[in-house]
């Protein structure tokens, strides 16, 4: 066991040796895993964004409840007992009166007359009220809820932007993926390649540590540290231009959001996100090394 | 130690190098493999060390068929063995010192022990004042003397040689065989592959002679 330990510990510091002593072909590898793991990276941040974003406007998706025209006090104090006892999926209720609409129908003043000539008010009583999920589904069960209740006619649920969000952040959310995917298969190949050219450099050393009774994993083992510490180098490198993109970008956004009355900030990746993308790419320049090599043992 | 029962080593194309090759080698002997060049001498060494698998018979080396051994235990059988190419296979990346603790980091000794252990070999074939210096600064012998530090700095059960003075004048040649010798002493079994007659009458060994791939009687 402390063999095997020292084995890793030894491979590990040639690995920083070779590194350091070619910083510049090292550091070439790295730039082009940062930039290219920006992509992606820059992206997801971007959608969570666009997430939390959502989330705020989320806030007041409506469904309007319109009493039948006979219906009583009574009715309406059973409706409102029933909303209260939804309370874990409603946020807020408004109830809207039959003559608080007609006043607000005369205020706009296109239909008063039309109104005005009607021989009792033709308006409802109704209840706005304000569900805690934008979830489509969600909303649709609730519209259901509230259509299977005796007292109400129309149930009225305008979820239609709800919908659109969340099939825009649901293909935001896969060309993410997709993107990250495509990326990730480059990045295993230069990764792969690089170790390439690393073994071809060290082929007699490769040669002569097997005829001396070297096994797989220790041949493999540098080369899979290299890939690591590259994918580890290139996903620090990612995250930083990820972060100081989100720098830059942030007032921009801030003003645009202000003239929108929102008081949205840019936020740049959290840590967990952060360590997720350094997890990804050190095991991208793992998974390279590893095929690599593989790929020359097998020969 | 070695025990070949009618090997036979055929190579794609339909060239036999071995045919029907049997002998015994006890451990702690010294033997000579000899013949002319292309006699097979190269190929029975190689099949020792499982470089090349034997098409036909039976080759056990140390206990062990060659022949059925996993490829996983491959490394395992190498590390009991002291290997001396005839091309040396020195890493001239790195220092003397460094080529002859490749074998211990191989085999996992710890740092201190490795650097006590490949002193201690490089002072045995007069090296240790060069550990510093880089394989390509060295006179023949001494890269010569080099891959013995580095064939015997894990104290191998078996050592096995493919002319090992190949490229030495006669004063190092007569070196290199007192180290034969004196390791012949501690018990290693050595099997030495040349086809230099002089040195063969200058050490008192079992002499095994292959012609065209065929062991004289």
């Amino acid at each position: 066991m402390i063999s095997w330990g020292r084995t890793h510990v030894r491979a590990l510091s040639r690995v920083i040796a070779g590194i350091l002593k070619t910083p510049w072909s090292s550091a070439l590898t790295c730039l082009v895993m940062g930039i290219t793991l920006s992509f992606p990276a820059g992206l997801y941040t971007l959608l969570q964004n666009a997430r939390a974003l959502a989330g705020t406007v989320h806030a007041s998706p409506q469904i309007s409840l319109y009493l039948r025209l006979d219906d009583g006090p009574a009715d309406i104090g059973a409706v409102d007992r029933k909303l209260a006892r939804l309370h874990g999926q409603i946020e807020a209720v408004r109830f809207v009166s039959k003559n608080a609409a007609l006043k607000a129908m005369e205020a706009a003043g296109g239909a008063a007359a039309a109104a005005g000539s009607l021989p009792a008010n033709p308006l409802p009583d109704a209840f706005i009220v304000t569900a805690r999920s934008p979830d489509p589904r969600a909303l649709r069960a609730l519209q259901g809820v509230f259509r299977s209740w005796p007292e109400v006619d129309q149930v009225q649920l305008d979820f239609g932007w709800a919908k659109r969000l969340a099939a825009f952040l649901r293909l935001a959310q896969e060309t993410v993926s997709l993107t990250a995917v495509l990326l990730g298969a480059a990045l295993v190949a230069v990764v792969g390649n690089t170790i390439r050219l690393q073994i071809l450099t060290q082929r007699d050393e490769i040669e002569v540590a097997w005829l001396m009774g070297a096994t797989r994993a220790f041949i493999r083992r540098p080369f899979l540290y290299y890939g690591v510490a590259t994918g580890l180098m290139g996903g620090a490198l990612s995250a930083l231009i990820v972060r100081l993109s989100v720098a830059l970008l942030e007032p921009r956004v801030a003003t645009l959001a202000a003239l929108y009355g929102s008081g949205f900030r840019l936020m740049p990746p959290p840590p967990a996100d952060v360590a997720m993308l350094l997890l990804f790419s050190a095991g991208l320049g793992c998974l390279g090394a590893y095929l690599a090599v593989m790929h020359y043992l097998r020969r | 130690m070695i025990s070949f029962d009618r090997v036979t080593k055929r190579f794609p194309g339909g060239f036999d190098a071995l045919r029907q090759v049997s002998f015994h080698l006890e451990r702690g002997e010294m033997a000579f493999l000899t013949g002319p060049s292309g006699a097979g001498k190269s190929t029975i060494l190689k099949l020792i060390a499982a470089i090349e698998q034997p098409t036909g018979g039976q080759l056990r080396v140390a206990g062990q068929n060659i022949s059925r051994l996993r490829p996983s235990a491959l490394p395992y059988l190498r590390r009991n063995l002291g290997l001396l190419f005839q091309d040396h296979k020195l890493l001239f990346s790195r220092t003397v010192l460094d080529n002859v603790r490749l074998p211990l980091e191989i085999s996992g000794f710890d740092g201190r022990e490795g650097l006590k252990r490949a002193r201690a070999a490089l002072d045995k074939v007069g090296l240790l004042a060069k550990e510093k210096a880089h394989p390509i600064t060295l006179s023949g012998g001494e890269q010569q003397r080099l891959c013995i530090a580095r064939a015997i700095v894990h104290r191998p059960s078996l050592m096995l040689a493919d002319e090992p003075t190949s490229h030495l004048d006669g004063g190092h040649a007569g070196d290199i065989l007192d180290m034969f010798r004196a390791f012949n002493q501690v018990g290693i079994t050595l099997l030495i592959a040349t086809h230099d007659e002089t040195l063969i009458q200058r050490l008192p060994a079992r002499v095994l002679r292959l012609d065209k791939g065929v062991l004289a009687a």
